[in-house]
């Protein structure tokens, strides 16, 4: 019996922030898809890509370690995917950093720290883009997604917000320009998802983390956090998506918390 | 789980406005994927091939809760409960009847009527059964003209008239937004597609739109409005 191709057979995907708990959900449903999937990270990936290759029976997920904020090796590591796959077809910026260690609020804030956590959340994505973009408009096909966060976040660092709220630009901007490239964006605007980040967010906090989380999936009008793995889901729907069906998509994804609380 | 399909198998579905697009799109998309559908009207029209998709079609009369919740009482009673309402409105036939030069206020009454009331009625007939059940779907549509007060996007001018279109549409978004804080919390999804002037080409995106809101996918975007221009 002829085997049937999976969604994203032969197609290379790379993901910003793979060690966190969204990214590896994203690695692993785009692995079980088919896909090529590139682990990127600062940390080291290589056990979460065993994984991931053991549970799907494969050898798709592949470990990356790279600092993004810096554009030197993001560039060193492109090149590597470049020379073994051809280049990235689907590009998954998802990385993310909460803020700079120490002050966190405006004016207190260090201009190093903003610009480094900017860097991680913003500019690593635009290295990214700036690499796997040649690839995508020669072979007229591409897929650009952004984890972005709502604008009226309130008690989340400036420099986070900025970086998220940056991606809202890219998609629109990359959508339209690229349109007959058939490179398609989609920013999943998020807030609240149920990861170990937030769990460490409420542990420096000094808040109990147990009742931190209840409140948190109350305030949802669903009355739960969106998880790694319904993230992981959309945006594989908006990956295997013909490109006559979209061109650029921000989604809020928010519980309705943001605008009906 | 989904592996790039969604499907619609046994799912029981009202479709509001079938007579011209997108309903006329939406109704042999969901067939194909195995819904077993309801289709309501508020024109008289020969029966169509759409027709005999449906398990049910009726007539009803735009605005008049009787002839909503008599037309969803039949269909209810056989297939209850009802997963997807999906309200839509034929906007070749409505921009036709609204884009004039001089709109009255009669123009606007029927209006009214036809969109906003019609949708509400039919959302007072379903939402209780969904309630009861814990889940259900439903899918608004409206369109664009309600967020520029323009045509196809900024900087488009719209066509004469259209202020009725733009300002109905926008009311719909508001409807939906307080509705939706109201029955998210008892398992119901509702969400918009908004569309634009040329609807033609666009046949695509409105059925992936509808199915990344029918498919469950995106229930954490709670009374979001899906843009098409």
């Amino acid at each position: 019996m002829e085997k049937t191709s999976a969604p994203l057979d032969g197609k290379v995907t790379l993901v910003t922030g793979a060690g966190g708990g969204i990214g590896k959900s994203i690695c692993s449903e785009f692995a079980r898809l088919g896909s090529i999937v590139y682990m990127c990270d600062i940390a080291d990936t290589s056990e979460v890509a065993e994984k991931i290759n053991s549970q799907n029976g494969s050898n798709l997920a592949k470990p990356l370690s790279c600092d993004i904020s810096s554009h030197e090796k993001v560039n060193e590591a492109h090149n590597l995917i470049e020379e073994k796959e051809g280049g990235i077809d689907i590009l998954v910026n998802n990385a993310a950093v909460q803020g700079p260690k120490g002050a966190q609020s405006f004016p207190e804030i260090s201009p190093e720290g903003f610009r480094k956590t900017f860097d991680i959340d913003l500019s690593g994505a635009v290295y990214w883009i700036l690499k796997a973009l040649p690839h995508m408009k020669k072979q007229k096909w591409g897929r650009i997604i952004f984890s972005a966060a709502p604008l009226s976040s309130s008690g989340i660092p400036s420099p986070y917000l900025a970086g998220k709220s940056g991606f809202i630009g890219l998609t629109k901007h990359i959508g339209n320009k690229y349109q007959e490239y058939n490179i398609r964006t989609f920013s999943l605007v998020l807030r609240h998802v149920d990861t170990p980040m937030i769990r460490r967010v409420l542990a420096s906090r000094n808040m109990d983390i147990d009742k931190g989380i209840r409140k948190m999936h109350e305030k949802s009008l669903t009355g739960k956090m969106i998880s790694p793995e319904e993230i992981a889901r959309l945006y594989s729907f908006f990956a295997t998506a013909p490109d006559e069906c979209v061109k650029d998509l921000t989604l809020m994804s928010d519980g309705g918390i943001t605008f009906l609380r | 789980m989904h592996d790039g399909h969604v499907f619609h198998n046994n799912k029981r579905c009202i479709i509001l406005g079938t007579k011209g697009l997108p309903g006329k799109w939406i109704v042999p998309h969901l067939y194909s994927a195995g819904a077993s559908i309801c289709l309501l009207n508020t024109e008289e029209t020969e029966k169509d091939s759409l027709d005999e998709k449906a398990t049910e079609s009726h007539k009803i009369i735009p605005g008049e809760k009787e002839s909503i919740s008599e037309a969803v009482r039949t269909f209810t009673v056989q297939n209850n409960p009802i997963d997807y309402l999906i309200c839509s409105t034929n906007f070749d036939q409505m921009r036709k009847e609204l884009d004039v030069a001089d709109p009255e206020s009669e123009t606007w009454n029927k209006l009214v009527d036809k969109w906003i009331m019609t949708y509400f009625h039919l959302l007072q007939e379903t939402v209780p059964p969904m309630i009861e059940k814990g889940s259900g779907k439903i899918v608004f549509f409206n369109s664009t003209r309600g967020y520029t007060g323009e045509g196809e996007g900024e900087g488009h001018l719209s066509p004469e008239g259209s202020i009725f279109e733009a300002a109905c549409s926008s009311a719909i978004t508001g409807m939906m937004t307080s509705i939706a804080r109201d029955i998210i919390p008892k398992g119901i999804s509702i969400n918009g597609i908004a569309l634009g002037n040329s609807l033609e080409e666009k046949k695509n995106k409105v059925l992936w739109a509808l199915d990344l809101w029918l498919s469950g996918m995106a229930s954490y975007s709670c009374g979001q409005i899906y843009r098409i221009y």
